[in-house]
């Protein structure tokens, strides 16, 4: 008897240690946001990101047109849903430029402009852009980029503390932190890597959302045959056209998902569109 | 003697089995189980939000699970090593209810007011200069999504 428990422990004990192989390969592939963050780290973010927020707005000013954001919202949500981000609750709102462009505030602040809008051609072409911006949201790139080091050494956890004070020297400190983040939505871009996690993540958003997932590649290859003017802001801060299409051709391809019929919510869309 | 040594290595068995088992939890509204790691494949089943699930084996973007009734894998993106956490809001007093049809009340613009941290003088006093629109920034925050309306929209989708 005493054998047989020996035998069964040293088998437990093997098991063990590769589960925990399995168990750290885990951890260590799952991006760090789902390292632990407390809820006042999540609120922190919030915070942050509807400063930055504000001042998206207060750059491009909002499009007042209620229904189509609702639309846009509705959108937004059935992509965030599978964002793996279940403690925010994700805003999406149209900015009122021609230029072509996206952007994400940390905390779910999602928004497009009038001019991305105008050159799509179905909701999945929607669906794909608030993707890739959700997905920047999703992997906390801003918040990892900003890499503020603390007693505690999270960057997250940083945002605490600068709110909880009240004096001066936080709140300067908070400002300079947004504006970093400014820095890059609007002129440095995200991380190479950063862009590309948002873009191969997105094409899975799609699918699991019911959309087409070719629908970004789709409106890569538009927007780069378009390469006027407004698209310059776009082309500053991301990698290239080529780059993008091919990283994301690469993520169907591996996928399986260049087969299959897919929604691409081209009515619904184009009743909305006609009232822009 | 014997007799607790036996008994000590015994606990020390379930310990290491319940130690050794990884569970993670689906965060989105349901997660597909397909039969091997690839969107493509055949779907095994589809599981809840919050549904508990062992790790057998991971493979790149994809986590081979097991439920009750059986194995499969599950994209990474939809699980995570918590239950899924309840929303959190910056919104103090007169809190957003997300899953009900329900309208923002008046006095929720104040408290919108509170969660911006900031007000206007200390924008001008510490000397920073770039606008901020949080007037409009309310507006995006009164455009809500109710789970009812979110689930018929999606429907259309699949």
């Amino acid at each position: 008897m005493f054998k047989k428990l020996l035998i069964i422990s040293v088998w437990v004990a093997a098991s063990f240690a590769h589960q925990q192989t399995v168990n750290a390969e885990f951890h260590g592939r799952v991006s760090n946001t789902q390292a632990e963050a407390t809820t006042d780290d999540v609120r922190a973010e919030i915070q942050f990101g509807r400063e930055l927020a504000a001042r998206v707005l207060g750059r491009y000013k909002l499009y007042e047109n209620k229904e189509l954001a609702k639309y846009v919202s509705l959108v937004g949500a059935s992509v965030a849903q599978f964002a793996n981000r279940p403690e925010l609750e994700f805003h999406f709102a149209v900015l009122k430029t021609d230029s072509i462009n996206a952007f994400a505030a940390p905390g779910g602040y999602v928004f497009i402009t009038k001019g991305a809008i105008m050159n799509m051609q179905d909701e999945s072409e929607l669906a794909a852009v608030l993707a890739h911006e959700i997905g920047h949201i999703a992997g906390k790139h801003i918040v990892k980029e900003l890499n503020i080091k603390s007693a505690e050494d999270s960057p997250v956890s940083s945002f605490s503390r600068f709110l909880g004070g009240s004096g001066d020297p936080a709140k300067a400190a908070f400002l300079s932190m947004v504006d970093k983040a400014s820095s890059i939505l609007f002129e440095t871009g995200y991380k190479m890597e950063d862009e590309r996690e948002a873009d191969s993540n997105a094409v899975l958003y799609l699918a699991f959302s019911g959309y087409d997932p070719q629908a970004l590649s789709r409106y890569l290859q538009k927007i780069k045959a378009i390469k006027g003017e407004n698209t310059s802001v776009l082309n500053k801060t991301h990698p290239s056209f080529d780059d993008r299409i091919g990283l994301v051709s690469g993520v169907i391809d591996n996928e399986g998902l260049n087969s299959g019929s897919y929604n691409t919510g081209k009515e619904r869309f184009s009743d909305f569109k006609s009232k822009i | 003697m014997q007799k607790l040594v036996r008994i000590i290595l015994l606990l020390a068995t379930f310990a290491l089995i319940a130690a050794a088992m990884q569970t993670v939890y689906v965060q989105s509204a349901k997660a597909k189980v397909m039969q091997e790691p690839k969107m493509s494949s055949q779907e095994v089943l589809t599981v809840d939000k919050g549904t508990a699930l062992e790790v057998l084996e991971s493979k790149g973007g994809w986590v081979k699970v097991k439920t009750a009734n059986a194995e499969g894998w599950v994209s990474r993106l939809l699980v995570g090593s918590n239950p899924p956490s309840e929303k959190v809001t910056v919104f103090t007093g007169e809190e957003q209810d997300i899953g009900k049809e329900s309208r923002r009340r008046a006095s929720a613009v104040t408290s919108a007011a509170a969660a911006r941290g900031l007000t206007e003088d200390d924008r001008s006093r510490l000397g920073f200069k770039e606008s901020a629109d949080y007037s409009s920034l309310d507006s995006v925050d009164q455009i809500k999504v109710t789970d009812d309306e979110l689930m018929r929209f999606s429907a259309e989708i699949r």
